[in-house]
């Protein structure tokens, strides 16, 4: 075989593993990031692609799984409740 | 076997050796809610102490996926396992008692069950295994590391990796050596080759003295020591000390953080050093931010108190990790610690703000009171916003760094998006 073709077989293999989750899990995922990175000073726009780069895996798979709407929403009432003044431009 | 007091456990235990503490000790907090898994703590460290030939499967600062990436691979699911063994063997269950706890003697209640060195088989200082080679071979091996992809002529893919998806709840746990109260590596070397450093509690393997027997590789059970085969001699992370030591010449002869806390873009690593008081037990010191938010607050948890090591890394447990998990890795205190960071005091809120700020040590803070700028609910309780002033000093006393709750948003000009 090969040395570059992928054998899932293989135990020293590089291959991923899916963790079940519970209902109400990535929701609360999704906020805490929000949460936490809104209230270093980031920017929506910042935000937003945290969540649309695909390597960073926690938040990009949020941005798959829920979609675009679901990340700008939950960042616009993150700010409201956190930071209702700021604008969150630039 | 002597018996020694740890406050984790809130009772005395079984160790090797007899009290001996250091008057200060390393002490660092990782808030697991801000990690992103970028890896910049462990290239910093790579590039600062593993990049040399006998080291390349060496990484002294690590960041697993939870709950099955592992370095070595499932270190703590074998280590959990065979302390559940011996449990079973000794007739005992593994319980904690939080009813029974004292304050600051035993904040989260008085653990039951046995810590590793209490399990021990006969003629060894401590429960462990030594990891086949085969283990340490990658990082996070079954989780984020990519499947394999056709790569075009410059060797990389156009289209990216092919990374594992996890339904949920996975968090990232960053992992350095824990510069123990009571290290299990210590203990287990048979030639006294470890050391812990009575200026900052610091644990080290002294290099000449060190013939490779791989004890205490065997017998950490956070999987720290690591054996290179070049010098035939074991590792570890050694908490920067030069940095700690104020040998950097940016600093100016004061404590400096170490690599891995000083790179973070996340800003989630705080560290430091507390003062120890005679009997080991941390000397109050409301003022310094890492017995605030550890002693005080409660918010930062040890990694698996259970061993019974007394680990000196603390983390804020993820919010969004179900409890019974985050209880068996972070003890009784899980519940409260997150209770009190969703909805942070005061104070706390003013102190989250000092992490990664400066690559000094901070020593000491004040916090100016500022304006109420936000009322809300959280959890169905309400909850104020002050904007508050947090001000970091330096060990000589000199101010380092000044935040306020609310920090002003600064952005780079588009013409001006690269400063070089």
């Amino acid at each position: 075989m090969p040395y570059d073709e992928f054998d899932p077989q293989d135990p020293m293999e590089l291959v991923g593993m899916v963790v079940p989750g519970e209902p109400g899990t990535l929701e609360a995922m999704a906020e805490t990031f929000v949460e936490e990175y809104l209230r270093l000073g980031w920017s929506d726009r910042r935000l937003l692609a945290f969540f649309q780069n695909p390597h960073f895996l926690a938040t990009h798979r949020i941005y798959r799984e829920k979609g675009e709407d679901y990340v700008r929403d939950l960042i616009q009432r993150t700010r409201a409740r956190w930071a209702p003044g700021s604008k969150g431009g630039a | 076997m002597p018996e020694v007091y740890n406050w984790q456990l809130g009772r005395r235990m079984a160790y090797r050796f007899e009290e001996a503490h250091p008057g200060r000790q390393f002490v660092a907090i990782f808030n697991i809610n801000r990690c992103i898994g970028c890896q910049t703590c462990t290239g910093a460290c790579k590039a600062t102490w593993t990049f040399s030939k006998g080291q390349e499967a060496m990484w002294w600062n690590n960041v697993e996926s939870k709950p099955y990436g592992g370095y070595p691979q499932h270190w703590d699911i074998k280590i959990l396992d065979l302390l559940e063994r011996a449990h079973q063997e000794a007739g005992v269950e593994s319980s904690w008692e939080p009813a029974e706890g004292d304050g600051e003697q035993a904040p989260y209640g008085v653990y039951k069950g046995l810590t590793i060195t209490e399990a021990a088989p006969q003629g060894e200082e401590a429960l462990g295994y030594l990891p086949p080679d085969g283990e340490w071979r990658a990082p996070n091996f079954y989780e984020d590391t990519s499947t394999g992809y056709k790569t075009n002529p410059m060797g990389y893919s156009r289209a990216g990796a092919s990374l594992p998806e996890h339904e949920a709840w996975f968090f990232y746990l960053q992992r350095i050596c824990n510069h123990c109260t009571y290290p299990a590596c210590l203990a287990a070397c048979p030639r006294k080759a470890i050391y812990k450093r009575p200026e900052d509690g610091v644990v080290l393997i002294d290099q000449a003295r060190c013939r490779g027997y791989r004890k205490c590789v065997e017998q950490c059970p956070y999987k720290k020591p690591m054996y290179r085969g070049t010098t035939r001699t074991s590792e570890k992370c050694v908490a920067c000390y030069p940095r700690l030591e104020g040998a950097d010449p940016l600093t100016g002869g004061v404590p400096m953080e170490p690599r891995c806390m000083a790179v973070c873009p996340g800003k989630i690593r705080l560290s430091g050093l507390v003062k120890i008081d005679a009997e080991g037990q941390w000397e109050e010191d409301p003022q310094n931010p890492l017995y605030a938010i550890i002693r005080e607050e409660k918010v930062a948890l040890p990694l698996y108190p259970q061993f019974g090591t007394e680990p000196n890394v603390y983390y804020i447990p993820p919010r969004w990790v179900p409890r019974p998990y985050l209880r068996q890795m972070f003890g009784p205190g899980a519940d409260l610690a997150i209770e009190r960071y969703v909805a942070p005091s005061r104070r706390l809120l003013a102190l989250m703000q000092l992490f990664r700020t400066t690559q000094k040590v901070i020593s000491r803070y004040e916090i100016e009171e500022g304006p109420l700028v936000l009322e809300t609910e959280v959890d169905g309780k309400p909850w104020q916003m002050y904007d508050d002033t947090v001000i970091g000093f330096d060990a000589e006393g000199k101010e380092v760094v000044r935040l306020s709750v609310v920090e002003p948003l600064h952005e780079r000009p588009a013409e001006r998006l690269n400063s070089i």
